[in-house]
């Protein structure tokens, strides 16, 4: 995943939106069922117009699961019709993927045994070949790659505690960064583990900004605690723990490292997603936290509790964020799990237990966007210049989804369909 | 089931010879024993082989005891082509013991050397077969020449083979001097395939005809045995005490109880003589050291036979594994330490035909080997190199069997089992240091647990009570009805209290109970001189299971489980049907279906109390299933220059429906959404060249695929119908070929034989996921293994030593993906019977 934010000049930014303001406008005059910003549009035949005539139109990278197994493959636009997994290649797991340069990288399941980071190259007929890769130790745990530049990467090993810094281009390891001994002990009375659970990485003034997740013996379970980790990008040496415990969230970002769940605005606020241990610790909070990078410290006056924002979604509120992308100026679209949906018994066949959502962190305002719920098979999302591509697994089927975040409107139902549940999606760019 | 024919006159003919021989042998084995006169012995013999007594003419309800001397011969003998036996005499008076593969039983006498003027002191009291005590007494005083006798009959393997009933009988008898398993020669028989783990003690799932794990059943002497999680444990059981393995492939006869989807192996124990000791160990590479020793012994005052039984297994398992960098790795935490300790007590002088009392306890212990690469699997195998992690368990079992033929009625025939095993077992995993595969340490990232998410000290109890009551009535002459009722209650007490406070939350699942009762009602008919035979059975499925509800989001008991039971009770219907035409006596038709259910297990239902939560609506697997084949049995000339041919086949049609798949992601559990369809045929071909030379080639194709119409939940069409579901081979083959040399060796040893022997297989690629790219690279390569040997078995058979060689080649090989099994592996085998 590419994690430096995409900076765009005013004159640019306005240029674009009149841009889409005059696209949509012809397309209303063309198609008289042009929904509003509340309904899901379901015409076929405006969702083919609409997507031949958007801004971004991939590569995207797609991780999917098929059967009992994940699958790495490349769509190279949506306008190519439904997804296959023909082309795909086996993929150790889903937890994230990430574009460099030309390449995939991607990570095995830290818990399936894979013992190395493959790096594929993409070729013209959007087939991958395996061009190499970089050892990791079994069972350390590979998270999410943060590339600072061509020469210069980070990639945590969640599971052993470590930090490697790895050169893209070579593949070699240059350095590694040991944070075992800020592992937390958890309260009251278990005993220390020795990794902090270093996942999302993200860059800012020549410093590293680690999340820690601080599991309780990796049991996807967090602490009280919220941690964040400050190392100079020079020294690598651990600056600061910027740390906050007195109000109830826990484990900041998440495995697959996507940008809305940990991100730097155009402020230079950092803005963070805590889990809040996917609801099952009462009293554990999920929503966001802000940390001032001037001072590295929480700004305690600033928080969102997701659970605190009624929603038109069964049980009326979601909890936590599992897939979020930033699209610039305060603005993150979400995967949100909505507690009400889900039955107890579980029904995973039948239970659309995830919602998108538009988080506003500088207004702090969370609405519910106008696409289908969908089961955890399929919430996954990435931004494609001004639309959100989504994928689904709803009464419909799987399949992919656009919507246009400056009309408000979704394209197609879904925009194509796919072979398998898309665990995640990135832009290749 | 039993039949009632008068006997010829050759049959009276048989049973005088019988009687003598009987008499003559007991003499010689008698001897030394005081108090317990020759006659005596004899006298007990004949009362064990004819309910209590003597072989009488007419007395054609009689079924001859498998403990003595002359094994399975039935009243109604009968050639090998059906027709009446005449016993031949020769001028030799040499007549051995013969056990055939074809399962026809060939019987003659030795009465060499026999000590006649014991017999003449002995008082005669029993009678001959004649009904005539004055010829008894002749016959017993008389000296007798008996020459060679052939004597053939049908044995209950044959029985089984003749029913219609899909099914291989296997006979371990001939495999006993060799170090070998029972996986080892289930993988040997068309329709089946064994998917190991590891080595010694490693998990293996069987699989027929596709179906496997959960959905095939296995029984020892018609009781359930299956782990819960449907791996095998019949690798603890020595073949030497194995009368036959029978492989039931689609469909299950009601007797057997239990349900399933119809695939079982049962595995029946042998009836040994009531004096009889067998001793042998076997050692094989990898540091593998497998000894056993069986005892028992016949109080003739009390009429008690009572035995003792040790066996134990030791595995170092260290064979090389590779790595994904191309080296390596020498495996070196994969020990596994087996004990099993019997004693069993038969009481032969009470109401009851046999009533036996039996006391097992059995240990294991084995440490967890992990593996470097990708193996698709979350925690079941660890994914780095685990030094400490071990898991246990030991059972204890009382057990209780009791038969009686004629049982308040005549022509009602009961038997009853009731077995009481108590399971205490658990993973140990308290390491603080982890180590990868090169040498290097660091510590655990969970700060205890070299596996999974933490550390693990579980001390699990498991309770059982298992009760099996068979009825079987002859209504009238080609017509028998049977009732069978397999009653099995569990009580599950995992626990994990250093799991549970390292975590500071309950993590251990709750309690479960879980009842199950299967109800059989079956008729058989045979009709047209019992060239037709049809059995029909009804089945009757009833499942309650007991736990406790779990919640999604607890409050404030740090606990997934409320205090809540729930409660899930299942009933189901199931039937089926086999039916057999022989056209001649040595070629059968048969056709058979099978209406099958296999309930939910407790853990599918209850889950494991965290992630996995509950599935109260879960419902039973369903299955249908439809086999038609043939079978030829025919023999070209008789005696040692005789050849036989054996030729069966089978197609097989099998609709799967209501599959319990676990899903979900964060929040799982188990659901009904899965279909298959499985087509198949498969064979076997045998060839006996005279006695000396044996080969045989089988055959298995099996096209299993997904066959569900739509995604679950959704109205898109699946992608993955009409694909082959993963991890299942296509085909597969085997075939081998022994050559035995007979009395070749010192006269001291004879009767020997000298057996080589060769086998081979082929199983072909499959993949590991569904095939849905053309660059799909995770799959089991495809693979050809050879195996040989030879064996010396000496004194007729009383004395062997074996020694083989398994996979000659060295070919690297795999049943499961990225889960390496040993290469080259060399054995021996040594054993003495004293009987």
């Amino acid at each position: 995943m590419k994690t430096k934010l995409p900076t765009i000049r005013k004159p640019e930014y306005l240029a674009i939106i009149v841009a889409i303001w005059l696209t949509a406008l012809a397309c209303e005059e063309t198609n008289s069922n042009s929904p509003s910003s509340s309904e899901t549009d379901t015409s076929s035949d405006s969702a083919s117009a609409d997507v031949t005539t958007w801004v971004g139109t991939g590569p995207y990278g797609i991780v999917s699961f098929v059967g009992e197994s994940y699958f790495l493959g490349i769509l190279n636009s949506l306008n190519d019709g439904p997804y296959t997994q023909k082309n795909a290649v086996e993929a150790d797991g889903m937890h994230s993927i990430h574009y460099h340069n030309g390449k995939i990288y991607q990570p095995p399941h830290y818990l399936m045994g894979g013992t190395s980071v493959r790096v594929f190259t993409i070729n013209a007929n959007n087939t991958l070949t395996l061009e190499n890769s970089i050892p990791v130790a079994a069972g350390s745990g590979p998270g999410p790659i943060h590339f600072v530049s061509a020469t210069k990467a980070y990639m945590p090993l969640v599971v052993s505690g470590l930090i490697q810094e790895f050169n893209p281009t070579t593949l070699a390891i240059t350095d590694e960064i040991d944070l075992r001994s800020y592992a937390v002990g958890s309260t009251p009375t278990a005993g220390d583990d020795n990794s902090p659970e270093p996942t999302t990485i993200i860059s800012h003034n020549n410093k590293l900004y680690v999340a820690l997740t601080q599991t309780l013996n990796d049991m996807q379970m967090g602490r009280d605690v919220v941690q964040v980790a400050v190392i100079d990008m020079v020294t690598n040496d651990v600056e600061t723990i910027i740390e906050d415990t007195s109000r109830g969230f826990t484990m900041p970002s998440n495995m697959a490292g996507e940008s809305g769940t940990m991100f730097i605005d155009e402020n230079g606020d950092l803005y963070v997603h805590c889990t809040g241990s996917w609801g099952w610790v009462a009293g554990q909070k999920a929503g966001y936290l802000r940390i001032d990078t001037t001072t590295n410290t929480f700004d305690t006056t600033w928080e969102i509790d997701l659970s605190k924002f009624p929603l038109n979604v069964a049980g009326g509120k979601i909890d936590y964020i599992n897939r979020a992308v930033y699209a610039g100026n305060g603005i993150v679209y979400g995967a949100a799990h909505v507690p009400g949906a889900e039955s107890n018994p579980v029904d995973w066949v039948h239970d659309r237990i995830m919602s998108y959502v538009k988080v506003d962190v500088w207004n702090k305002t969370i609405e519910l966007l106008p696409l289908p719920a969908t089961s955890m098979y399929g919430a996954a999302l990435t931004m494609d210049g001004d639309y959100l591509v989504v994928a689904e697994y709803n009464d419909s089927g799987t399949g992919l989804y656009v919507y246009n975040t400056v009309t408000e409107t979704v394209v197609g139902s879904p925009a194509i369909s796919t072979e398998g549940s898309v665990m995640l999606i990135r832009k290749l760019e | 089931m039993k039949t009632t024919n008068k006997p010829s006159y050759y049959e009276i003919l048989l049973r005088t010879i019988t009687l003598s021989v009987t008499l003559v042998c007991q003499t010689v084995h008698a001897q030394d024993e005081p108090g317990n006169t020759a006659a005596d012995s004899v006298h007990d013999q004949l009362s064990e082989s004819q309910d209590g007594d003597a072989y009488t003419e007419g007395d054609t309800d009689a079924t001859p005891s498998r403990d003595s001397v002359v094994h399975d011969v039935k009243n109604d003998v009968k050639g090998k082509d059906n027709e009446d036996v005449s016993a031949t005499s020769q001028n030799s008076s040499d007549i051995t013991h013969e056990k055939e593969p074809s399962d026809l039983l060939k019987v003659n006498e030795n009465v060499s050397g026999v000590d006649r003027e014991k017999i003449q002191e002995s008082p005669s009291t029993m009678t001959s077969v004649s009904g005539n005590e004055s010829d008894s007494e002749s016959a017993i005083s008389k000296d007798v020449d008996l020459g060679t006798v052939t004597v053939m009959g049908t044995s209950e393997s044959q029985e089984v083979k003749e029913s219609g009933f899909p099914v291989t009988i296997i006979d371990p008898e001939k495999f006993a001097g060799r170090a070998m398993s029972v996986t080892d020669l289930l993988e040997r028989i068309p329709g089946v395939k064994i998917k190991r783990s590891g080595g010694v003690g490693s998990a293996a799932h069987i699989s027929i005809r596709g179906l496997e794990g959960k959905r095939v059943q296995i029984y020892i002497d018609g009781s359930p045995l299956n782990a819960p999680d449907g791996t095998l444990g019949i690798d603890d059981i020595p073949l030497h005490v194995i009368e036959r393995i029978e492989v039931y492939k689609g469909v299950v006869p009601a007797k057997l109880g239990g349900d399933g989807l119809g695939g079982a192996v049962n595995i029946v124990i042998v009836d040994l003589p009531p004096r009889y000791a067998d001793f042998s160990y076997s050692f094989q590479s990898y540091n593998v050291h497998k000894p056993m020793a069986l005892a028992k012994t016949y109080f003739e005052k009390p009429g008690i036979e009572w035995g003792l039984f040790f066996s134990g297994q030791y595995a170092d398992n260290d064979y090389e594994m590779p790595m994904p960098d191309g080296g390596t790795h020498t495996r070196d935490h994969n020990r596994f330490r087996n004990l099993m300790l019997a004693t069993a007590a038969h009481l032969k002088k009470t109401y009851f035909d046999d009533l036996e009392l039996e006391l097992v306890y059995i240990a294991n212990d084995q440490q967890i080997q992990g593996l470097p690469g990708y193996t698709g699997t979350t925690a079941d195998i660890p994914a780095r190199n685990v030094q400490h992690a071990k898991q246990w368990t030991n059972i204890w079992l009382a057990a209780l069997h009791a038969e009686k033929d004629q049982f308040l009625f005549d022509k009602l025939d009961f038997s009853y089992n009731f077995a009481v095993p108590f399971m205490y077992s658990g993973l140990v995993d308290k390491s603080d240091t982890v180590y990868d595969f090169y040498g290097n340490s660091s510590p655990s990232p969970s700060g205890e647990g070299e596996i999974g998410n933490g550390p693990n000290d579980s001390k699990d109890k498991r309770f059982e009570i298992r009760q099996k009551l068979n009825l079987n009535y002859q209504l009238f002459k080609p017509f028998a009805l049977n009732l069978n009722n397999q009653l099995q209650y569990t009580d599950n007490r995992p626990q994990d209290d250093y799991a549970d406070e390292y975590a500071g939350w309950q993590i251990t699942p709750g309690n479960g109970k879980l009842l199950t009762s299967t109800t059989g009602f079956s008729g058989e008919l045979k009709l047209f001189k019992e060239k037709w035979m049809t059995i029909a059975a009804l089945k009757h499925y009833y499942f309650k299971s007991r736990g406790y509800e779990t919640v999604l989001y607890p409050s404030a008991n740090d606990s997934f489980l409320s205090d809540n039971e729930e409660v899930n009770t299942n009933n189901g219907l199931g039937w089926n049907i086999a039916t057999r035409y022989k056209i001649t006596p040595w070629f059968m038709l048969k056709g058979s279906y099978e209406r099958g259910q296999r309930m939910p297990t407790t853990d599918e239902v209850f889950g494991d109390g965290f992630t996995i939560k509950t599935s109260p609506l879960l419902e039973p697997e369903k299955s249908d299933n439809f086999i038609a084949g043939f079978y030829i049995d025919k023999a070209f000339g008789e005696g040692p220059r005789a050849i036989r041919v054996t030729l069966e086949s089978d197609a097989f049609l099998m609709y799967i429906d209501d599959m319990i798949r676990l899903g979900g992601t964060l929040t799982k559990n188990y659901a009904n959404i899965d279909k298959a369809k499985i087509i198949g045929v498969d064979g076997e071909l045998k060839l006996e060249l005279t006695k000396y030379f044996y080969t045989y080639f089988n055959w298995t194709i099996q096209d299993v695929r997904n066959d569900l119409d739509n995604l679950p939940g959704t109205t898109q069409k699946n992608y993955l119908k009409g694909k082959r579901i993963p991890n299942i081979p296509p085909y597969f083959f085997n075939w081998g070929a022994e050559v035995t040399l007979y009395d070749i060796m010192w006269d001291w040893a004879k009767p020997c034989e000298l057996s080589i022997f060769y086998d081979g297989s082929h199983v072909s690629e499959f993949f590991f996921e569904y095939e849905v790219s053309e660059f799909q690279k995770y799959r089991v390569d495809a693979r050809v293994l050879h195996d040989a040997g030879v064996q010396l078995s000496m004194k007729d058979k009383r004395y062997s030593v074996s020694f083989s060689v398994d996979n000659i080649a060295d070919t690297r090989h795999y049943d499961l993906y990225n889960q390496p099994l040993a290469g080259r592996i060399f054995k021996l085998a040594l054993r003495g019977t004293f009987r």
